[in-house]
């Protein structure tokens, strides 16, 4: 055996040493609770396991009361004694954080909890290892923090002492429980009644929501309960508006989630309050009794990161909102899953025919997630039990025409992907390091032909089972990308590998093909549109040198090379717009922006005669990208005064801000876009509106950089038909984080 | 002048006014044109339907349409009886054979009599050429010609 392996095992006997020493204690302790025994108890174990000197246990009742338990060895004064009396804690209990004196900054979060620590405490990063609120009864009563006062280094020790405690606080709940001291229902014992008459999932994370920005102050919050399927809550601007996994932080939040499931094996795994900075972000976890049953995540706009205060106060709202949350979250899922089966007509324990699940799942997506023209892959993961190692190290999938050669089984487990085409309507915000996500991915990649693919969003798919018990099977891939990109190099991938015959059988090569010959098109009325003017400079030029020079010659010169000069403005455009080149998304005084597009536009609408009017809000401060932005008010601007009559022509530019979103309409009295080209817009099928998708009739390049760029910066875009005359084209904007993508596009 | 029993109407199609008053001007240099211009496909087919026109002058691509609005125009004058031999001159930055292919594939008989296909930039010289030839070649009573043979 290897020396640092025999020294692992040894380390590890040692640890598990300790730990049934502590536990020996633990059972003592519960025995008696006596305040100094069990003060003299916490300072021996944390000397025990940790040789720390000092330690310090503090005890919050729901009341928000506090006591701090030193744990000096052999020092209980009787202070402490009176203090813990007066606390009154006999309902309350306990939740444990292990807290260093330095700030925590984490930037890297990996998936693996153990690693993360290791890779903190290496850096002397971590401030909290725990920060657990406890329920008794699917009701908080109490939070436990511990804090290291010692200056040590957090190990791997540390963690397992942190383990140990939160058994300790089960063990001390479930003798209260047993000594009968807390009675009533849970919803009764939550004593919310707002929270008690939530009709739904939405209406309680909407509640959640608005009582989390009440209390941090910050501009969105998300809550994320991922026992069963994954309900990502986000409340916003304070206005209790809530959208379903519609927010960049739920890809953060479900992969938070997955480190927390990787822990199940271990329900009660130290679990820490995260905190990105990056992100402006905290994730905390949330517990039912001392199972951990989800993780709330405040995401803020302000600067810096919550305060510890807010913080706290954020970990106690959402757990005591959890429980009804996952009650009902069970609920929808138990009737989800019903449904399922009777789509799919067969028991949970019947091997699923493919075809139907793949259906089941395609609708589910719609339904569930608003995601229309979804492609949906699954693969057969021989998960025989899920396990996160296994999970994380998929290395069996196979490919969709081999599972449904070989039929399909929902208890093996499966990994389904979902790879959208087109832009991102779930999330914006791509997390290359997810759990699984380069095994998904890859498949996904070849599935589509679609190589430069961005992973959004993994969702745990469940089977059906004991709900407290449940462990996902498998995973949905949620992922953005422009279909057929890298799709030669994909396609010579495969002719390497010697799998075109099944590419065919599949009748990828077929889509392929359509992709490469729509793909075609676009670049050749590209390149068209652009060599015209050229062209007709050119004519002009011969004209003069055929019959002389003429002074109207020089406003048809101007006009063609403005013409062409506009083309190849706009080719720049929609190569920015179909690359894969990252944009930074900053505050944008919008206000200044469109004032700015409409002078430029101005001495052109004069030269048409065009009226232009413009009722702009002062100071509408958009997070955006403002070149993209620019480039839309510049082309949606041009669009407009070329389409209305000459003369004659009136355009309307508007901006107004509207609580959390600012609307900016440009409305012309031309001759209209057609209906079809309309209704693609307002249906949101972008996918036709991608180059190598069919560039629809009636789509210039000009509008293909306005619908591109709005939908990447998550601008929702409405064309109405102004009948008897004109169009109007609204964009919606966010005036925060909302929908809004700086990586990957 | 001209006699105006004598003179041919030519009808520019182009998206683009100031083009297609460019050809006129030209056209309207030499005796015998009246030239007539529209914007837009169905404007075209009104001016066909409500005057005699001896030549469709036009282009391909309309604005931001994708979709090869001349070749259209032309196809529907192909299947109507009284514009199936109307001369037609394709003023276009495209290729002249991918015209000529494209017009073959919507079954638009293509001949040097009917149909022929410049590329911009073109000559004078070659464009005046074409035009004189076209109107020599067309067949008054095939074509619509509402004066009678």
């Amino acid at each position: 055996m290897p020396a640092e392996v025999h020294a692992e095992t040894a380390r590890d006997g040692d640890l598990l040493r300790r730990e049934a020493a502590f536990l020996d204690g633990l059972v003592e302790l519960i025995g008696c609770l006596d305040v100094r025994t069990a003060m003299q108890k916490v300072a021996d174990l944390g000397h025990l396991v940790i040789g720390a000197r000092t330690c310090n246990v503090r005890l919050l009742n729901q009341n928000g009361d506090a006591f701090d338990l030193l744990g000096t060895r052999g020092a209980t004064s009787e202070e402490h004694l009176r203090k813990w009396r007066s606390l009154e804690c006999t309902r309350s209990v306990l939740g444990v954080v292990f807290q260093r004196r330095q700030p925590y900054e984490a930037k890297n979060i990996k998936q693996d909890p153990h690693y993360e620590m290791k890779e903190f405490a290496s850096k002397r990063q971590l401030a909290a290892l725990r920060a657990d609120p406890v329920m008794l009864n699917g009701s908080v009563v109490g939070v436990i923090t511990l804090y290291f006062l010692s200056a040590d280094e957090l190990t791997m020790e540390r963690r397992v002492l942190a383990n140990m405690l939160a058994r300790f606080a089960a063990g001390v709940l479930e003798m209260q429980r047993r000594d009968q001291q807390w009675t009533g229902s849970a919803t009764d014992a939550l004593g919310d009644p707002e929270l008690a008459r939530a009709r739904s999932v939405e209406d309680a994370a909407s509640t959640v929501a608005r009582r989390a920005l009440a209390v941090s102050a910050c501009d969105a919050a998300s809550l994320l309960l991922p026992r069963g399927e994954i309900g990502a809550l986000v409340g916003a601007g304070g206005a209790g508006h809530l959208q379903l996994l519609d927010h960049p932080a739920v890809a953060g939040l479900a992969r938070t989630a997955f480190a927390m499931n990787a822990a199940q094996d271990s329900p009660i795994e130290p679990m820490d309050g995260l905190l990105f900075p990056g992100r402006q972000a905290n994730a905390f976890p949330c517990c039912v009794g001392a199972q951990r049953v989800g993780v709330l995540m405040v995401v803020s706009s302000q600067e810096g990161q919550l305060a510890p205060p807010a913080a706290r106060s954020l970990v106690y709202l959402a757990a005591r909102s959890a429980e009804v949350l996952l009650r009902l979250q069970d609920k929808e899922r138990r009737g989800a899953f019903d449904e399922f089966l009777a789509t799919l007509g067969v028991g949970a324990q019947d091997r699923l025919d493919p075809d139907n699940l793949r259906s089941y799942l395609l609708d589910f997506t719609r339904r569930r997630l608003g995601v229309e023209g979804a492609v949906l892959y699954l693969w057969d993961s021989d998960l025989g039990r899920y396990t996160p190692r296994t999970a994380r190290g998929l290395k069996n999938i196979r490919r969709p025409i081999e599972y449904a050669r070989e039929g399909y089984s929902l208890d093996e487990g499966f990994v389904g992907g979902v790879a959208r085409q087109g832009k991102t309507v779930l999330l914006q915000e791509p997390h290359r390091e997810f759990v699984d996500a380069d095994a998904c991915l890859t498949l996904l990649r070849q599935q589509t032909h679609t190589r430069e693919l961005t992973l959004c969003l993994g969702i745990p798919i469940f089977t059906q089972g004991d709900t407290q018990a449940q462990q996902p099977v498998g995973i949905a891939v949620f992922a953005d990308g422009r279909p057929g990109a890298g799709i030669l190099e994909g396609i010579h991938e495969l002719q390497e590998a010697g799998l075109l015959p099944l590419a065919e059988q599949v009748g990828a090569m077929a889509r392929a093909q359509e992709i490469l010959e729509r793909q075609d098109r676009l670049f050749h009325f590209a390149a068209h549109k652009a060599k015209n003017p050229l062209a007709k400079i050119t004519q002009a030029i011969r004209a003069v040198g055929d019959r002389g020079w003429r002074t109207a010659d020089l406003p048809l010169l101007s006009k063609w090379a403005e013409e062409a000069s506009r083309n190849v403005t706009q080719l720049l455009q929609v190569w920015r717009a179909i690359s894969e080149q990252p944009v930074e998304a900053q505050e944008v005084d919008m206000t200044a922006l469109v004032t700015s597009a409409i002078e430029d536009v101005c001495l052109m609408a004069e030269a048409r005669s065009c009226t232009l009017t413009v009722n702009v809000q002062r100071d509408c401060r958009v997070l955006t990208v403002e070149s993209h932005a620019r480039d839309i008010l510049d082309n949606v601007l041009d669009n407009a005064i070329k389409c209305s009559p000459e003369p004659g022509g009136i355009v309307e530019v508007s901006l107004r801000g509207y609580g959390d979103w600012y609307e900016l309409r440009v409305k012309d009295n031309g001759r209209g876009l057609p209906r079809n080209v309309r209704e693609s817009i307002i249906a949101g099928s972008e996918v036709q509106l991608r180059p190598g998708y069919g560039f629809q009739r009636g789509f210039g390049l000009g509008l293909f950089v306005v619908v591109s760029y709005a939908r990447t910066l998550g601008w929702q875009i409405e064309v109405t038909d102004c009948a008897p005359s004109g169009t109007s084209f609204t964009f919606r904007m966010p005036s925060q984080h909302n929908g809004l993508s700086t990586e990957g596009r | 002048m001209a006699d105006p029993q004598e003179e041919k109407t030519v009808l520019v199609v182009d998206d683009d006014p100031a083009w297609s008053q460019f050809v006129a001007d030209y056209l309207s240099k030499a005796p015998g044109y009246r030239v007539v211009t529209v914007r837009s496909v169905e404007d075209a087919l009104q001016r066909l339907r409500a005057e005699t026109i001896q030549l469709v002058v036009l282009d391909v691509l309309f604005g931001d349409q994708m979709d090869p609005e001349g070749i259209t125009l032309a196809t529907t004058m192909s299947q109507h009886d009284e514009w199936r031999l109307l001369p037609v001159l394709f003023l276009t930055v495209h290729p002249a054979d991918e015209v000529r292919r494209e017009l073959k594939e919507k079954s638009v008989p293509v001949s040097s009599e009917h149909v022929r296909v410049m590329s911009k930039p073109f000559d004078f010289p070659d464009f005046r050429r074409n035009v004189e030839e076209l109107l020599r070649a067309r067949s008054p009573h095939l074509c619509g010609d509402k004066e009678g043979p």
